[in-house]
């Protein structure tokens, strides 16, 4: 075992993890060589976040063994893993914003360095030796994405972890930030740090990984080395079955305007402009994308299109009627279906059961309501409607939303939306974190609408699904628009480029 | 996001404007109380009687207003720091009754980390609503006290079944000389000197020990919450607990230690009235005082800086409502200046349509202070929450209140 102890610096051996009433992980065996890019790959569910968490202490797994450089650990916390040089990044970003960059790496690990003077140097020696380019005495709150996750990562090294677990870094990151990640990732290798790095994205496992680890329904079902298996067999791996694409058939697009916004601007009450001197149109059976990297004027023009936030300048009509001054609910009674980015915050009440969760939105109007009462009956029965034509899994309408996976929720969300014949439909990230069986069914349903002649405004940070699903694609950038793409002859890069600002600039 | 550079310089450059800030705003307030006292001519208004006065009003304000920082900062609201504080009165009467002073003072500071606890225990370990469970300790804590003095203090001498009087105070100093020239200065009214005057002779004579312990209090408790690892940790839980559980912060245990240190200092503001301001315990002499605490909280946007302006100031109108009508009806004067003042600089920001509103509510105190005599009592009970509410609806942009605060945290369920 010798020869173990110093080139592998994880072995997962038939590990094992049940919750009540669910198997999250079983039977899984992972071997991770010391100073490589290992890529745990698997579709959402498969339950490589249960694995991380288990490798990181913050679950205790129900059988099995971690080996950690040779030796059978226990971990019992997160601190028992930092101990063994294991430092986990999580997808969401574990930062406290009201606290500067060097409070936030300090955290915790007071002990090193203490929290001064010292530790401000260290943080910045860090920061400049990976190039990182971090402020030790800025607050987070003002940082971006990348800086943020490069805070994260800076936190693992300042604690001396040499394997780093990354769960899904590129899923908030536009394509150049991923370059940039992977530079930083390419430094860490050289200095002899093990990256566990566990993603989705079949082209950015391919581009850096070392060794490839599959994981399907709660276990492993597969290794591979990037320069010995294709994306294709990737994907089969991962789903057992071919991947779905968002391609369409064919364009639908008609001379018919239904949404048209006309030198829209929206200034906050600070006098900061968030959207500036917008103006698109929207055919009937036209799906226009709208990419950006997130925080870019995204959710402020799907909110002005709703009536929640209001136009400072500009118009908007529906049509050829003016909406510029109505309420978010003469907008829906209109016709106006709406997917909210956040399905949990804005779409659903988790604690209410399906059918009162049909009504929102829907609360004027048949069949949900008659007059100015509820209509049970007729809620339910089109709940089950719903329930039936979009393949929502739920044992009946009197489920608690937060009962349901997060794909049936949104299947939800969506089957409502599409209720009652919308003409426009505002779908802000229709699919994120759902499955790829719901994903797809999600793509087939604004699919035929559209060629039913409903008009779409999709906003995705999936530019997979962008340009899959398109007509038109306009970039948002700093609540501008500042490019136009026709998605049948734009790449992810080009699109990337546009949307933090390269393109801009080279004009 | 390239700022790597002149960090250590631009940091000095901040804090030194930040302290010129408040040097400026210190001189500026006594400019012009001086010139408000010259023009009414009312010169009880920052007589030596009255600043000692408001000294001691503000002392229990401010260690309501510091226990919750210690709370709020390590995200527990805690709204029960009145009840907190009224077991902090029976806590020092009993202990000084039977030991001394100092004792009573470590009494009080005991039983408002009882209250403390019990708001751990209730919002920590059992999730419970952290308004509901401050409403609850409030009651207990008026409950508690009320049928403690009636068990204990029944018999003793001095003792009845609201009141225990005649306790010994914590020992008072003056310093010779200094104290009794200071005063003849004060009382010369001369501009601008006289009012310095009056703060020196007031914090030279009779000052009590307690009243020391405050401030001393406040600097060490923004010392352990600013400057050591142990306060870095208690903040995190305040902003964001799941990340410093993740790094191995124990959330629940820092969470604990807060809401106990910040019923003691409640306590102690309970043990204070009943020590310093008065001369024995009564039930009910807390009046409020711990919601005006939590109230300069806000007002001072969760920072020691500026829980100890908020409590100064509410502290001041307090004491001025005891002492003289008069002085009240000044104060008018002087809130109208201050709101001027406070227009021009936003209309040098550019805020046209804030300076306006603050301009005209200026110029509606100045219209007030020429057209009447006098400013009912009941009015200057209500200055704390209207300049909370003013402050909450002007500058509620600028308000930073930690981002996880009152937010219930189950270990485990974010991560």
């Amino acid at each position: 075992m010798a020869d173990t102890a110093t080139t592998h610096a994880v072995v997962l051996r038939d590990i094992g993890k049940r919750f009540p009433g669910v198997v999250a992980n079983h039977d899984v065996d992972i071997t991770i060589r010391t100073g490589t890019v290992h890529a745990l790959i698997g579709e959402n569910g498969a339950g490589k976040s249960t694995l991380m968490k288990i490798l990181y202490g913050v679950q205790r797994p129900d059988e099995g063994a971690i080996i950690l450089g040779g030796q059978e650990v226990q971990l019992h916390s997160p601190t028992d893993a930092i101990a063994h040089g294991i430092g986990m990044v999580f997808q969401h970003f574990m930062l406290a914003d009201n606290l500067t960059v060097l409070e936030n790496v300090v955290l915790g690990a007071e002990k090193l360095h203490g929290i001064g003077d010292a530790a401000r140097k260290t943080v910045a020696e860090l920061s400049d030796r990976y190039g990182f380019g971090l402020d030790p005495d800025q607050l987070v709150e003002e940082l971006g994405v990348g800086d943020r996750q490069r805070i994260e990562i800076l936190k693992v090294l300042y604690r001396g972890a040499k394997t780093i677990i990354l769960d899904e870094p590129t899923a908030v990151l536009v394509p150049q930030e991923v370059d940039a990640l992977f530079e930083n990732l390419r430094v860490l290798k050289e200095e002899d740090h093990t990256i566990l790095f566990i993603s989705h994205k079949l082209d950015e496992v391919l581009a850096i990984a070392d060794d490839i680890t599959v994981m399907r329904r709660g276990t492993t079902v597969g290794q591979a080395r990037p320069g010995s298996v294709t994306k294709h067999e990737l994907a089969e791996m991962m789903v057992g079955s071919e991947l779905p694409t968002p391609a369409k058939e064919g364009s639908t697009v008609t001379d018919e305007v239904q949404l048209e916004l006309a030198n829209v601007s929206v200034v906050d009450p600070r006098g900061r402009s968030l959207l500036t001197d917008i103006s698109i149109t929207i055919h009937r059976g036209e799906v226009l994308g709208i990419a950006g990297v997130e925080g870019n004027g995204q959710a402020e023009l799907v909110e002005t299109i709703m009536g929640i936030r209001k136009a400072t300048y500009g118009q908007v009509r529906l049509g050829d009627v003016d909406i510029t001054s109505w309420e978010t609910r003469g907008r829906r009674e209109a016709g106006i279906g709406y997917i909210p980015e956040d399905r949990h915050r804005h779409g659903l009440l988790l604690d209410s059961p399906l059918w009162e969760n049909r009504i929102l939105g829907h609360q004027t109007r048949r069949p949900v309501a008659k007059g100015m009462w509820i209509d049970r009956s007729g809620a339910r029965e089109d709940t089950d409607r719903i329930i039936e034509q979009y393949d929502v899994r739920t044992p009946s309408t009197d489920t608690l939303c937060r009962a349901l996976s997060g794909g049936n929720q949104q299947k939800l969300v969506v089957g409502r939306e599409m209720s009652g014949a919308p003409a426009l439909l505002i779908a802000s990230h229709p699919t994120r974190g759902v499955d790829v069986g719901a994903q797809a069914a999600i793509w087939e349903h604004i699919k035929r609408a559209r060629k039913d002649g409903l008009a779409v405004l999709l906003v995705s940070a999936d530019l997979d699904e962008l340009i899959g699903l398109s007509d038109r694609i306009e970039v948002l950038h700093r609540g501008r628009l500042v490019a136009e793409f026709d998605p049948r002859d734009v790449t992810p890069q080009d699109l990337g480029a546009a949307m933090t600002g390269a393109h801009e600039d080279a004009s | 996001m390239s700022t790597t550079t002149a960090t250590p310089q631009a940091r000095m450059m901040r804090a030194r404007k930040f302290s010129h800030a408040w040097l400026l705003i210190t001189v500026l307030v006594i400019v012009a109380l001086s010139a408000v006292r010259v023009i009414t001519g009312v010169h009880e208004i920052d007589s030596t009687g009255t600043l000692r006065a408001a000294a001691i009003a503000t002392c229990p304000i401010l260690m309501a207003a510091l226990g919750g920082l210690w709370s709020e900062r390590a995200g527990v609201v805690n709204i029960g720091l009145e009840g907190q504080m009224i077991l902090g009165t029976w806590g020092a009467a009993y202990f000084t009754y039977y030991y001394d002073p100092w004792i009573g003072v470590l009494g009080a500071a005991l039983m408002g980390a009882l209250g403390g606890l019990l708001h751990a225990v209730a919002t920590v370990t059992f999730g419970v609503d952290h308004i509901v469970s401050g409403v609850a300790i409030n009651i207990i804590g008026l409950g508690a006290a009320e049928f403690l003095a009636e068990a204990y203090f029944k018999n003793l001498e001095g003792g009845g079944v609201k009141q225990l009087t005649g306790l010994a105070s914590p020992t008072e100093m003056t310093i010779p000389g200094v104290s009794d020239a200071a005063a003849d200065i004060a009382t010369q009214h001369w501009f601008v000197v006289s009012d310095l005057a009056a703060v020196v002779a007031a914090l030279t004579s009779r000052l009590s020990l307690l009243t020391v312990l405050v401030p001393v209090l406040v600097v060490a408790s923004a010392w352990i919450l600013w400057r050591t690892a142990f306060g870095l940790r208690l903040r995190s839980c305040g902003e964001n607990p799941a990340a410093a559980e993740s790094l191995g912060v124990h959330v629940y245990r820092h969470k604990y230690i807060a809401v106990i240190v910040s019923g003691a200092m409640a306590g102690i503001g309970g043990g204070y009235l009943a020590l310093v301001a008065s001369s024995g315990f009564t039930t009910g002499q807390t009046g409020g005082r711990g919601f005006i605490g939590l109230a300069a909280m806000i007002f001072g946007n969760w920072r020691p800086g500026g829980i100890v302006g908020g409590s100064l100031m509410f502290g001041y109108t307090d004491s001025l409502t005891l002492r003289s009508t008069d002085a009240v009806h000044a104060l008018l004067l002087l809130v109208g200046i201050g709101l001027a003042v406070y227009a021009l600089w936003r209309l040098r920001q550019g805020r046209v349509a804030s300076a306006g509103v603050l301009g005209a509510i200026s110029v509606g105190f100045f219209a007030w202070f020429l057209l009447t005599d006098s400013v009912p009592r009941e009015f200057t009970g209500m200055t704390p929450y209207v300049a909370t509410l003013l402050v909450l609806a002007f500058a509620a942009q600028r308000l930073r209140m930690p981002a996880a605060d009152g937010l219930r945290y189950r270990r485990g369920e974010s991560i």
